[in-house]
């Protein structure tokens, strides 16, 4: 075995510094003269933007310990909303975003529909808190005609919109080459979830986290030239050793649960929500219309928690466990992040059917305040995981 | 069953409200007579088009009038123990899942009035993340078929909307959202033809659009009247149950003057001179959701402090809400379900909207009761106290579920209350 190569060390650690809001690539486009866009919201479609020449990042939640809490976000939203929504939107009306030309956000969960009109509504009554001006994708999740035809309506009225925003005719040459552009980066990030899939896995959940948030947080083609880098040099990463483990539950802005859970003697081999692996799911039809393309590939991913039955939920989750070849499942769910905790009973039926344990870690508050005691939680479940793969119980 | 705090239910001035009540009793007999007989049992949303299954002669039952209806009977707490027995956390959604949780009573006919009835189909809408989740839930516990109507946003923010909703509907809401929402409806009509083996009547559905819009006259002729008469001839207990119970009814005859009845009975009270406190000092608006559990709360207050609350969500989306007149009647049904989540639950739409209310009815001070576990049902309260406090009227807001009594102390939010109306208000106890 050899050591991986240095480059591909340091391209590890740029898309992590990128991830982790070290490096600001939107800043630096910015000052160049570039649109940003922000974006909340898993439906909106990046290939617009890029093909706008704007650069698409995705709204992130402030890190937060546990111990100072949100409290920008607490003035305007009701406690129902989400532990992951109040990190994000305290960010918002705390001013950090304010350089954004524009935000775009996506009814891809009730609480985020109610978010785009206290932007809206804060922009009317307190102009001072200076968030960037809203605009709305309305996209539909039923798997209907009907639902397949208002989406491609509304992505129709977006590019006209974002056309609007930079001053630029959107042409089919432009949105092919974009639609290239984000197909090329999911193919590279799907490769190294192959790595990440492996037997053993060469590459870590909380690492391919960072990766693949990276690529909602600069421009597409730096992404992928450094993930090329790194998935040249993955062969002869070293080895990870641990119980396998997919997260489910609620979506994640930062390393830290991942880091938690492997740091138990687990390596995360793939997860559902909205900023792991299910942001690089599907490509772009490059044989169609742009448009239909690009609203077939969002509309008719695997479901998300928020905007799926139970069913779809279970059946997904089972799937993607067995392709993932995960010895046990982690549901972890925020605080007020009603939907996971919906799924969560059935799919623990299912997956104990399946021979795959799964530990539910619900209500969970910001940050990582009881980390002991999870700590402690986690060890007891990934120890009766062991102790049943040694005992022959493993059906995986 | 827990130890659960256990609710008053509220004293009845008002005729109409005691035969509403005892109505609703008859009618959910017959109904279970109904299905006994064969026929289908629709269980729907409350943001579902009710119209369509009456102008289909199907029987249907509302998911939140049957909380209500187990919140009222005390069953809640027995209810959403059960549901949490099976995985499902304590604070969950509740308001929306008491009927599912109900559903798991192994004993059924132990229920309000005989229990609820095996449904044949399910509907709802999708405006919540668990809208769906639950119905499904609940449609696979009968084995029985669902369909989930879409939710769309609107992007246009119409000035004084409650102006434009009866005949300028077409221009109040978004134009793709309607065309949308029309197809929906038909996706749903065949769904019951199919299930139910029901037809869709045009002449029945015409008859009760027209009815629906005679129910909101009076219901706005009510909430007028009320709105101008100081002291108030009847608080939101006097109106909040008949004014629901109707609304279920919606499209009926009986729904028509159980409407009229109570214009007529409130009318009757002010031209005599009748009020709830001859020494009014407070008038309140209640936001929010009914605390169904619990309605003879609101009444404490007229007693000790001459502080009545005249205003509710439930009476007002009535009169201002519902009625629409011109075009085709299934895109004018469209236009009633693309607003109410707005007017609810949305700023700018519900706050300019409740400042209007508090003006006409010269509210004193606001209770706003959030339910913590529901973002649905509690839309924009930061928005909404800003907008009344600047219009000069404090806000209260309480924090509770409406229909699960388990988190409910009774002392805390009476003191609350008490501390909002002397300290806030100014008003001493009679």
């Amino acid at each position: 075995m050899t050591e991986p190569n240095v480059s591909a060390v340091r391209a590890l650690e740029r898309l992590k510094s990128v991830y982790l809001g070290e490096e600001r690539p939107d800043v630096s486009w910015k000052q160049n003269g570039g649109v940003v866009v922000g974006w909340w919201g898993e439906d909106v479609p990046e290939e617009l933007l890029v093909a706008a020449g704007c650069l698409p990042v995705r709204i992130r939640g402030v890190r937060d310990s546990g111990k100072v809490g949100f409290p920008s976000a607490d003035k305007y939203l009701e406690r129902g909303f989400d532990v992951l929504v109040r990190a994000r939107f305290e960010r918002l009306a705390g001013g950090e975003y304010a350089y954004l030309d524009r935000i775009v956000l996506s009814n891809s969960s009730d609480a985020l529909v109610r978010v785009f009109y206290y932007l809206r509504a804060l922009r009317a009554t307190e102009p001072e808190v200076r968030v960037p001006e809203p605009y709305f994708y309305d996209f539909m999740h039923s798997r209907s005609r009907m639902a397949a035809l208002y989406n491609r309506a509304r992505a129709v009225e977006l590019k006209k919109a974002v056309e609007s925003w930079t001053g630029k005719t959107v042409s089919a040459d432009d949105l092919a080459r974009a639609v290239a552009v984000c197909n090329e980066n999911r193919r590279l990030l799907a490769k190294l979830t192959e790595w990440r899939t492996a037997d053993p896995p060469r590459i870590g959940g909380a690492t391919a986290l960072c990766v693949i948030g990276a690529a909602a947080a600069m421009p597409k083609e730096e992404h992928s030239r450094l993930l090329r880098v790194v998935l040249e040099e993955a062969p002869s990463f070293p080895p990870l050793s641990g119980v396998r483990v997919f997260v489910t539950g609620s979506a994640h802005d930062g390393p830290d649960v991942y880091e938690l859970i492997e740091s138990c003697g687990a390596v995360v081999v793939g997860e559902d929500h909205e900023t792991g692996n299910r942001y690089f799911e599907g490509l772009v039809a490059e044989d169609a219309d742009p448009i239909d393309a690009i609203v077939d590939r969002y509309h008719l991913r695997s479901p998300e928690s928020t905007r799926a039955t139970v069913s779809e939920r279970v059946a997904a989750l089972v799937e993607q466990v067995r392709r993932c070849r995960a010895q046990a499942v982690v549901a972890y769910i925020h605080a007020a992040d009603d939907a996971p905790s919906w799924d969560a009973p059935e799919q623990a039926k299912a997956l104990a059917s399946a021979g795959v344990p799964m530990l539910v870690l619900d209500r969970r508050p910001p940050g990582l305040p009881d980390e002991d005691e999870l700590r402690g939680r986690i060890a007891e479940f990934l120890a009766s995981v062991r102790k049943r793969a040694e005992n022959g119980g493993d059906r995986r | 069953m827990s130890e659960a705090f256990r609710g008053k239910a509220s004293v009845k001035r008002l005729q109409t409200s005691v035969r509403a009540t005892a109505y609703q009793k008859e009618w959910f007999m017959g109904l279970k007579d109904r299905v006994a007989r064969g026929e289908p049992l629709a269980f729907v949303n409350a943001d579902v088009p009710q119209e369509i299954f009456r102008a289909m002669d199907i029987p249907y039952v509302v998911n939140q009038w049957w909380s209500s209806v187990c919140a009222a009977k005390q069953m809640a707490p027995y209810y959403l123990g059960l549901l949490n027995e099976r995985g499902y956390r304590r604070d969950l959604c509740r308001y929306c899942s008491l009927s599912l949780a109900s559903a798991f009573d192994p004993e059924p006919e132990k229920g309000p009035w005989g229990g609820l009835p095996r449904p044949s189909l399910a509907v709802t809408r999708i405006t919540c993340d668990s809208q769906a989740k639950i119905f499904e839930l609940w449609a696979q516990t009968f084995g029985i078929p669902f369909y989930a109507l879409e939710n769309t946003v609107p992007i246009r923010v119409p000035s004084k909307w409650w102006e434009l909703v009866p005949y300028d509907w077409e221009e109040c809401f978004d134009r793709h959202r309607l065309d949308v929402a029309e197809e929906d409806y038909r996706g749903l009509i065949r769904f019951l033809e199919w299930h139910t083996g029901r037809t869709f009547r045009e002449t029945q559905f015409r008859a009760i659009m027209r009815r629906v819009n005679e129910m909101a006259e009076y219901f706005r002729k009510t909430r007028d009247l009320i709105a101008e008469t100081v002291p108030a001839p009847v608080a939101v207990t006097d109106t909040m149950q008949t004014v629901m119970i109707s609304q279920w009814q919606r499209g009926t005859d009986w729904a028509v003057e159980t409407a009229k009845s109570l214009y007529e009975e409130v009318r009757g009270r002010v031209d005599r001179g009748e009020s709830v406190c001859p020494k009014e000092q407070a008038r309140l608006m209640w936001l929010g959701r009914g605390l169904w559990f619990n309605l003879g709360f609101y009444q404490h207050f007229e007693e000790k402090y001459g502080a009545v609350f005249v205003w509710s969500i439930y009476l007002a989306i009535a009169a201002d809400g519902y009625a629409r007149y011109g075009g085709d009647p299934l895109r004018a049904l469209a236009s009633r379900f693309a607003g109410l989540e707005d007017m609810l639950h949305m700023p700018p739409w519900n706050s300019d909207w409740i400042v209007k209310e508090a003006k006409h009815h010269r509210i004193s001070g606001a209770v706003h009761l959030i339910s913590d576990s529901c973002t649905q049902g509690a839309g924009g309260t930061y928005f909404i106290r800003k907008a009344l406090e600047e219009a000069g009227v404090p806000v209260l807001q309480l924090r509770a579920d409406p229909v699960d009594a388990r988190a409910w102390d009774e002392s805390e939010a009476v003191a609350a209350m008490e501390q909002f109306l002397e300290q806030r208000l100014g008003v001493k106890p009679l």
